[in-house]
């Protein structure tokens, strides 16, 4: 389907997912992410495609083989995706993943990650509030 | 204090006032959606019911709040707190904005229920 359609943000979803476990980041750059994308966590901001690729090539070899993923709660609008989602693989075991999927153009513009990483000092990177 | 700081410390203090008006008019774009996995809701009139009237309703009134992690770009804001209210007792917030001519255009919130964020982040 490439870009995004209000009503099919399932569709849209799956495809994502058929990326990622098919290691397609350029496919997925090219079809799902707008050329001025930035993805905001609390472990880093990437603006554009070259961080993107830099960031989903670094993620995907450091994840061991994917043993489960499942879907837990999902919602969309005419311009958003949110969902929440566990990721297991044979390195970091069991991640939960809280994403948001703004979008403009059909293609995400924003993608804003809530996900917490085992082992990442967020205190040191400065995402963990200290007051 | 960053841009977002800023912001998000005026933002729970309109709360905390409960001048929903302020809120609305000074932070909340003219298209602002509010999204979450339970409803959606479009515009101004919309947000301000629920914020001044549904949402206290459900929760009660909120005994304290600690954000745990925060992050912002030149248009986002992202973070967690756990929020200890009277009615639901204690559940962790996870809210992202994304905001567009200084308001928040899109305000999305990836909260559970205490009971339903226990049972999926349990296997944590």
């Amino acid at each position: 389907m490439g870009k995004f359609e209000p009503g099919k943000g399932k569709e849209f979803y799956k495809e994502q997912l058929g990326y990622l476990a098919s290691n397609d980041i350029e496919g997925m750059l090219k079809n799902h992410y707008h050329e001025d994308a930035v993805m905001v966590t609390f472990d880093g901001i990437r603006r554009g495609h070259d961080e993107l690729r830099n960031y989903f090539v670094n993620t995907l070899a450091s994840m061991g083989k994917i043993t489960g993923l499942s879907t837990e709660y999902f919602a969309e609008t005419e311009d958003v995706i949110i969902f929440k989602a566990t990721v297991t693989d044979e390195k970091r075991g069991p991640v939960k993943a809280d994403n948001a999927l703004y979008f403009r153009d059909g293609k995400i513009y924003r993608h804003l990650a809530l996900t917490i990483l085992p082992n990442f000092d967020y205190k040191k990177f400065g995402t963990a509030w200290t007051e | 204090m960053s841009w977002g700081q800023k912001f998000l410390e005026e933002h729970v203090g309109y709360l905390q006032k409960q001048d929903f008006d302020g809120l609305m008019e000074n932070h909340y774009h003219e298209d602002a959606e509010l999204v979450t996995f339970e409803f959606v809701l479009k515009g101004k009139d919309a947000i301000k019911q629920y914020l001044a009237v549904d949402q206290p309703a459900q929760s009660g009134k909120v005994l304290g709040m600690t954000m745990n992690h925060y992050a912002e770009s030149d248009d986002v804001i992202i973070f967690t707190a756990t929020v200890n209210s009277q009615k639901l007792g204690v559940f962790i917030a996870r809210d992202a904005l994304y905001v567009k001519d200084g308001k928040v255009l899109r305000h999305i919130a990836l909260t559970l229920s205490p009971d339903n964020d226990k049972k999926i982040y349990s296997v944590m």
